[in-house]
């Protein structure tokens, strides 16, 4: 049975993920900081984890206020235990 | 059986430990040598974060700016702040550099537009006394530069107590490396790099070194129960289940999976690291009594890298760390492009055949993939004939 568990948005850029976190924070959308998973990208860098129920507010947000192609949405699909993220 | 710090991508967990410290007020400089005084860092209350220079992604962004026939770890360096990909980088409110190799210091003259930087002039050969009195007053430069950037004061006690507390780091640190003495080595060099990333990237680093420390006298008095033995002079070599490796030359953190990984995948044991994240680092302490900045200068100098003309301890602490680890064989990498530790192979390749009487592998890499069968080819050459 899959179900998703979260949704990630991961950045290219640092600057990009300390801007999108101000807005979760300004926005009180629940949130969380977290490693980029290494599924999703082998270098480093940072994603933001938020509610299935907020995807649609996080999407026009983040939409609105960053460029286009430095961040990506991901779902978190956990499956017998072992997550795997699907690109959107 | 080594690891105990989280699940195995300390770099990344790093980060987030990291922006909490920054959220708290803390104040954070990147490094990227072994001639840096962290003392310095550390008694001025700042977090010191080794910067990334080891991917391919900050290679092609570095590319986008520098030349590409430089050393990849000075083109990934450069590459990853300006693309703002590390987060080290993006929360580092100075970056305290040196003067090394001629990529590197052209490269920090970028990386100075990106954030204030201090530039260490560091000289150029040893074996005078004016070249650890030019480098005391460096280290005096960068206090100065330290406490302006920051708003700090460094006070000598603070400077006597991080001089301590590294020591201390750094005996646990060999400590942790005693444990490739044991023959058989029990521990995978897979497993050795991830636990050192976990030491590295902890930000409580004396309290995680210090665990990692006990935790590899466990390893070793386990491993004397059940008929391993200490190597060390004296001990007869040629006589381990798998070859022992000692690898030396540039930092070789980038080619751990086409080089270090595929040592081991060929059936040889990698048991020593005389590179600047082996023992080469470690051995020298800084004294506790008397001026405590001539005393970083004249550790520091120790650090035995090729961008010193010329570089006799590096062949002393070689032929040390060969027969400490029992060594069958010894491989050196050299990062494409980099001109000291290439020209110095020449020289370490004839001393370690001819004075030590050890086969000698030379892999010249980067960060990319195209080699890696090439690579695995003479990989698996140096390691059969050793069989
Ligand atoms: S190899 Fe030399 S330049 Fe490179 S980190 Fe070590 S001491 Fe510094
Ligand atoms: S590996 Fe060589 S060229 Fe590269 S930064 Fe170190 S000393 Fe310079």
């Amino acid at each position: 049975m899959q179900d998703p568990a979260y949704f990630i948005v991961s950045f290219d850029r640092t600057a990009a993920t300390m801007e999108a976190e101000r807005l979760f924070k300004a926005r009180g959308i629940d949130h969380a900081i977290m490693p980029t998973p290494r599924a999703v990208q082998a270098s480093c860098g940072l994603s933001i984890r938020f509610s299935p129920e907020d995807l649609e507010q996080v999407k026009e947000m983040i939409g609105a206020a960053l460029e286009e192609g430095i961040f990506h949405f991901y779902q978190a699909v956990k499956d017998n235990g072992h997550t795997s993220f699907q690109q959107m | 059986m080594f690891i105990m710090a989280g699940d195995g991508d300390a770099r990344k967990s790093g980060f987030i430990r990291m922006k909490e410290l920054k959220d708290e007020g803390r104040r954070v400089v990147g490094t990227y040598c072994s001639y840096t005084p962290v003392e310095l860092i550390e008694a001025a209350g700042a977090v010191q974060a080794t910067l990334c220079a080891v991917s391919q992604d900050g290679v092609l962004e570095g590319e986008k700016t520098l030349p590409q026939n430089l050393c990849p770890m000075v083109k990934a360096s450069y590459g990853m702040a300006a693309s703002d990909k590390c987060p080290y980088f993006h929360f580092s409110d100075m970056v305290v550099a040196e003067t090394t190799c001629d990529g590197k210091k052209k490269m920090l003259e970028f990386l100075s537009e990106l954030r204030p930087t201090h530039v260490m002039q560091l000289p150029q050969g040893l074996g005078s006394d004016e070249a650890v009195n030019f480098w005391t007053n460096e280290m005096h430069r960068a206090k100065d530069a330290i406490e302006r950037t920051l708003g700090v004061e460094i006070t000598e006690e603070a400077l006597h107590e991080a001089i301590r507390r590294n020591n201390e780091e750094r005996r646990d640190m060999l400590e942790i490396y005693s444990v490739g003495q044991l023959e058989p080595c029990p521990v995978s060099i897979r497993e050795f790099c991830e636990a050192m990333d976990g030491a590295g990237f902890a930000f409580d680093k004396g309290a995680t070194v210090h665990r990692m420390a006990e935790r590899a006298r466990e390893i070793k008095e386990e491993a004397l129960r059940n008929g391993a033995i200490l190597t060390g002079k004296g001990v007869a070599r040629g006589k381990s289940k798998k070859p022992r490796i000692l690898i030396t030359g540039c930092p070789n953190v980038g080619v751990r999976e086409k080089i270090l990984y595929a040592l081991e995948d060929a059936g040889a044991s990698i048991v020593a690291f005389d590179s600047c994240n082996g023992v080469k680092t470690m051995r020298e302490m800084v004294a506790e009594e008397g001026d405590p900045y001539r005393a970083m200068a004249e550790k520091t100098l120790k650090a035995n890298c090729s961008v010193m003309s010329p570089n006799p301890g590096r062949y002393v602490s070689l032929k040390e760390a060969c027969e400490e680890f029992g060594i069958d064989g010894v491989v050196e990498i050299v990062l494409q492009f980099c001109h000291t530790y290439a020209i110095e192979a020449v020289r370490i390749g004839k001393f370690v055949r001819e004075e030590l009487g050890l086969p000698y592998l030379e892999l010249t890499s980067d960060y990319s993939d195209s080699d890696q069968a090439q690579m695995a080819t003479r990989i698996n050459a140096f390691v059969e004939m050793m069989l």
